[in-house]
């Protein structure tokens, strides 16, 4: 086991250097100056000059890289041009809410999406399936958006159930938790449909595997095979479900901010992204990538304590 | 192995051999469908001009957000311009941007994935913590910061959501690359002397083709997905030119009085996702029998 | 969907609302104001970005500026007229040139900045005037020669002509709000997001791109607020801004612009509509200096290709009215008499490009990424396509615009200025050469100097009515720059909003607003 924590958390090193290395090129994508592009045509002379020597452009590429590295291990991520705060700061401030809806989006995703993959899986081929399987498919190819503006439309402005705008400055938990959610329902049921099909292609695998026919041969019952035997070994890809969809719905979360008016690091990336300012959208990717990353070495550990096997390797 | 396979593996004939193929392709409901689905959508993009009752940026500024009627069956948006012929125009870049970001991202992520699966050593190590480096950035979120940085122009959106979403055909084509290489044929061809390139090149790849053009199509509508989203956060082919996702956003404040503008146009891309969908379903059924054993037979 | 009523006073909505708030358990109530805290909520459409007066500029900025910061005198804001702010009386000399101010006793800055004195206010203005400060207002104190400070009390303007109008620059608006010498010189470059100034509120926090936070200011000159506290929220959608105001999850809804919002909120139950002409127009600024654009004749076939009564009936659906200069007619220096007027008439457009021998003229406007500043542009492209301009819309998101526009080099540009009764503030901003780039003259229009010269020093109201008419004149022959419309202004409110009284500066103003609990 220790071997396994010392490699989880090599990994997790390496993982991070490499986001950092990333988001440094991120910069680079930039065509022509990245200062004159982030502070415009009008900007001082003296501005352009703080800005270029802040961002090392006149040293060469792998000093620039080696200083971004340096600095961003210290917490430095540059300074956000539009307010002067480190962008670092700014973004950190901007993760509660965001927390909060992946939280309740995810718990949402996995509490509806995990189950119904399952049912699909273990009556393949019934109607149940079929329904399953249909509504998913709705729910991945409708842009997440789109589900947004329809269930403001049925539930905020129909029915006036749900407030339309996913976040309140008043106090109080229940009233968050009512302004929560819409955008968590949203979010988290175009997550379900995802994570509802991959659970199901991975319960097919493992129902099908050879331990299980054995099973069934030897008169197991149906149920005792399903929640016992099939289930405990579908944990690990399921588990891998997960991991792979957080990834893909923090995408998603960026434009259910968008519809529900809600803070977080989609609006502050947005907004810094239409402002042109670079440095805090390089850091709200990289702490996003960062999340993820974190995420899954989170995982990782977990895999090594279900499945044994793991951790030995 | 099912009788249609025994069928095939028996018959010497070529001929007869294509046209079993042929009907084994035309069972299957989820890809005769997908593949009549992404026909008509080929077939409206193409036809547009003449398909499209008015010209898609025509505004009739005196008609703005009117209902359906006869001469504008879909109504009209806040110019005045007749939503189903912006719909029917969006077709083209919503197909345009699925198609070059398919043949951008499998391009690069085949060769990519392939030889990170190939061929072992440090040189795959690299490769594979490269890719898992990349799949950790939100792909959404890297494709935003890609055109951030250089333009909304179409083909900056392409090139952006192309990169964006490489590292995880790279993955897949990793994977399907690493069943393969134990496969006693490469061993065969590398005991007779081709070299490593040779091998990937007209062996490993064509046959790990297969899945990945599966993961093609479901690519493609993750890119018009992206397109959509790009243009809905404003990011997106600036207006007046028509895309899903601008008439999406453009409808945004009319939702409670014309909710029909954001409504069709969301269909529009459901339409295409699940029709691409469908499509690799059934391409994966039936190019890879052992797939369709595991995966399960519908979707 | 909506509208629909199942009695008198009940909506469908509040029907199924009432019956899904039993249903979970009352937790999820409507909101009811706690004990103590009186929050007041207005929907802003974007976000601030520039606190400080001497380049503050976009109306949610100088919304925000309006309560923090005290002018000299200021905007009644219901009938426009000039009332006393921070000083208690004034006196003009008789040949017109010093202007003497008395200022209030024992008022104090925010947040521990000391006492307000003379002093501040000879550094106010006096940073205005300085060029390294790069104020927009520079031209707007042209007559201005001195500021002397006898007593910490007293403060004296001194002019070099006699300026009718000077009240106007006084007034508690962009130059004319005051600032603290000890906070602007501490703070530095961190100034413009932390502001100091003697107003209702203090500013408390902004969350970028979300919310800003004022809070009242207890020792208020002019009497405490009764609000806690005032909270700016950004929603950009109008119509979700709307559904929010309906569930009560906003007090007060600024800046709404969309048609249909308008009339459904003008049929919603519980809601008030208000509404009243603005200062301002809606304007096309063509950069004379840019090719085919020197020519007047082309000009002046942009002018008539353009159909502005239907973006006006059409696209506004009559939320605008037409507008036949830069001035309005709720300016009281205003009149068209003499003014050219530039009908739609795609034929002539097409002839004078024709005399003025443009052919294949690629054209592009620039316009800021604000409703509906992003929209009607392409209306107006397509107008011109139809008399054979190429013409493009290009939007850029605000924090771009502004220094791309400041850059001087756009073929055309949308600018609105808004604000302030007093006709300079158009004018001046938009024809004076002291106002060329990086100011709004970007259509470096350089023949008005001597008629605002002359308007500025003339004697009564009659002669200041035709001074300023002769100016309209001349700016509509020469059109550099083409008015789109002017605008008109809407504020939608709560039922528990007492107190609002609604401005024609473009800006929202909740001071004398108080709560009433529902």
């Amino acid at each position: 086991m220790p071997f396994y924590l010392a490699r989880c958390a090599l990994q997790l090193l390496v993982a991070l250097v490499g986001i950092v290395t990333v988001a440094f090129f991120l910069m680079r994508a930039i065509p022509g100056d990245p200062a004159l592009y982030m502070l415009g045509d009008f900007a001082t002379a003296e501005a352009l000059a703080n800005l270029r020597a802040r961002l090392g452009l006149d040293q060469p590429v792998w000093r620039q890289y080696l200083i971004f590295l340096v600095r961003a291990a210290g917490g430095d991520l540059g300074m956000s041009v539009a307010t002067g705060q480190p962008a670092l700061a700014e973004i950190w401030s901007a993760v509660p809410p965001s927390a909060a809806l992946a939280a309740a989006g995810m718990a949402v995703a996995v509490l509806v999406g995990v189950p119904l993959g399952i049912v699909a899986a273990v009556r393949q081929g019934s109607a149940v399936d079929v329904f399953v399987m249909l509504v998913a498919l709705g729910g991945i190819s409708f842009p997440v958006f789109w589900l947004g503006l329809v269930a403001i439309l049925v539930f905020s402005h129909a029915l006036g159930l749900f407030p339309v705008l996913g976040a309140t400055s008043q106090p109080g938990f229940w009233k968050a938790a009512h302004h929560l959610a819409l955008p968590a329902l949203v979010l988290g049921f175009s997550v379900a449909a995802y994570i509802a099909r991959l659970t199901r292609s991975a319960m097919l695998e493992v129902l099908g595997q050879d331990h299980i026919r054995v099973a069934r041969a030897m008169g197991v019952p149906e149920r005792r095979i399903v929640w016992r035997l099939a289930l405990r070994n579908a944990l690990i890809p399921v588990l891998a479900v997960i991991g792979v969809t957080f990834a893909w719905s923090l995408g998603n979360a960026i434009l259910v901010e968008t519809v529900f008016s809600r803070p977080g690091l989609g609006s502050t990336i947005l907004k810094a992204v239409l402002a042109r300012d670079y440095q805090l959208v390089q850091a709200g990717v990289l702490v996003l990538a960062a999340a993820v990353v974190l995420l899954n070495t989170a995982l990782d550990l977990l895999y090594g304590a279900i499945d044994p096997r793991l951790a030995r390797t | 192995m099912s009788a249609a396979d025994a069928d095939t593996e028996l018959l010497e004939d070529t001929a007869a051999r294509r046209r079993a193929t042929l009907r084994r392709y035309a069972r299957h409901p989820a890809f005769v469908s997908g593949a009549i689905g992404v026909l008509l959508l080929v077939l409206v993009a193409v036809f547009a001009p003449w398909l499209a009752p008015h010209p898609p940026t025509r505004t009739d500024l005196m008609n703005t957000l009117s209902p359906p009627s006869a001469t504008y069956w879909l109504g009209t948006d806040a110019f005045g311009r007749c939503v189903l012929s912006r719909l029917i125009w969006g077709t083209r870049i919503s197909l345009q941007v699925g198609l070059y970001v398919v043949l951008i991202s499998l391009t690069a992520g085949t060769l990519l994935g392939a030889v990170a699966g190939y061929v072992g050593g440090w040189l795959e190590r690299v490769l594979v913590a490269v890719i898992d480096i990349l799949l950790a950035f939100p792909s959404f979120l890297l494709a935003l910061a890609l055109v951030a940085a250089r333009g909304n122009t179409l083909d900056s959106i392409v090139l952006a959501v192309a990169i964006a979403y490489t590292p995880r055909i790279a993955a897949v084509m990793r994977s399907v690359v690493l069943t393969i290489r134990p496969r006693p044929f490469i061993e065969a061809s590398r005991a007779i002397g081709l070299s490593s390139w040779t091998i990937l090149v007209r062996h490993v790849i064509p046959n790990a083709l297969p899945p990945v053009i599966v993961v093609a199509t479901v690519s493609a509508a993750t890119a018009i997905l992206a397109e959509a989203g790009l243009s809905f956060l404003g990011l997106g082919v600036q207006p007046p030119t028509p895309t899903w996702g601008n008439v999406i956003s453009e409808g945004q404040t009319a939702i409670t009085t014309r909710p029909l503008i954001s409504l069709s146009a969301g269909l529009c891309i459901a339409f295409t996702v699940v029709v691409l969908n469908l499509l690799g379903d059934g391409l994966r059924d039936t190019l890879d029998p052992q797939m369709r054993r595991n995966t399960g037979k519908l979707l | 969907m909506d509208g629909i009523r199942t009695a008198p006073g009940v909506s469908r909505r509040g029907v199924i609302k009432g019956a899904a708030g039993l249903a979970l358990g009352g937790a999820f109530g409507a909101p009811v104001l706690a004990q103590g805290t009186r929050t007041l909520r207005v929907r802003f459409g974007s976000d601030i970005s520039q606190l400080d007066p001497a380049r503050i500029f976009q109306n949610e900025n100088q919304s925000i500026a309006s309560h923090i910061y005290s002018g000299l005198v200021q905007y009644n804001q219901a009938s426009n007229a000039i009332v006393p702010d921070i000083a208690t009386g004034y006196e003009v000399s008789p040949d017109g040139l010093a202007w003497t101010f008395r200022l209030r006793p024992n008022v104090t800055w925010h947040k521990g900045f000391g006492p307000f004195t003379s002093d501040d206010v000879k550094f106010s203005f006096e940073r205005v005037l300085d060029p390294a400060t790069g104020s927009l207002y520079r031209g707007q104190l042209s007559s201005l020669k001195e500021i002397q400070t006898p007593d910490p009390l007293t403060v004296r303007f001194v002019l070099n002509a006699p300026n009718s109008g000077f009240l106007h620059k006084l007034c508690a608006f962009n130059q004319g709000w005051l600032v603290s010498r000890k906070a602007v010189t501490e703070l530095g470059e961190k100034y413009s997001m932390n502001p100091i100034g003697t107003g209702p509120f203090v500013f408390d926090r902004w969350t970028t791109g979300n919310e800003v936070r004022l809070t009242a200011n207890p020792s208020y000159f002019g009497g405490a607020s009764t609000l806690t506290d005032v909270i700016f929220r950004i929603v950009r959608d109008e119509t979700a801004a709307a559904i929010a105001l309906e569930n009560r999850e906003l007090d007060v809804f600024y800046a709404l612009q969309s048609p249909d919002v308008i009339e459904r909120l003008r049929k919603a139950n519980g809601v008030s509509l208000l509404d009243r002409p603005a200062n301002n127009t809606a304007n096309l600024v063509l950069n004379t200096t840019a090719g085919p654009l020197a020519d007047v004749r082309v000009r002046r076939a942009i002018a008539h290709a353009i159909n502005r009564k239907a973006l006006i009936d059409g696209f506004f659906r009559g939320t605008k009215f037409e507008a036949t200069s830069v001035l309005t007619s709720t300016f009281q220096e205003f009149s068209d008499e003499g003014v050219p007027r530039y009908a739609f008439d795609p034929d002539r457009a097409r002839a004078l490009l024709k005399e003025a021998n443009v052919s294949n003229f690629k054209f592009e406007i620039t316009t800021v990424g604000l409703n509906p500043f992003d929209k009607f542009p392409v209306a107006i492209a397509n107008d011109l396509q139809q008399v054979g301009i190429q013409a493009t819309v290009r939007v850029l998101e605000r924090g771009v615009y502004v220094p791309t526009r400041s850059s001087g080099n756009v073929q055309s540009c949308i600018t609105a200025v808004v604000g302030p009764p007093d006709p300079d503030s158009p004018l001046v901003t938009l024809f004076h050469t002291r106002s060329h780039p990086p100011g709004l003259n970007t259509s470096r229009y350089d023949r008005a100097d001597q008629l605002l010269a002359d308007a500025s020093r003339a004697p009564d109201a009659a002669r200041r009515k035709e001074a300023y008419n002769k100016l309209l004149r001349q700016t509509m022959e020469d059109v550099p720059v083409i008015p789109l419309y002017a605008d008109r202004l809407y504020i939608a409110h709560g039922p528990s909003v007492q107190g609002f009284v609604q401005n024609s500066l473009f800006t929202v103003n909740v001071s004398p607003v108080s709560l009433r609990a529902n």
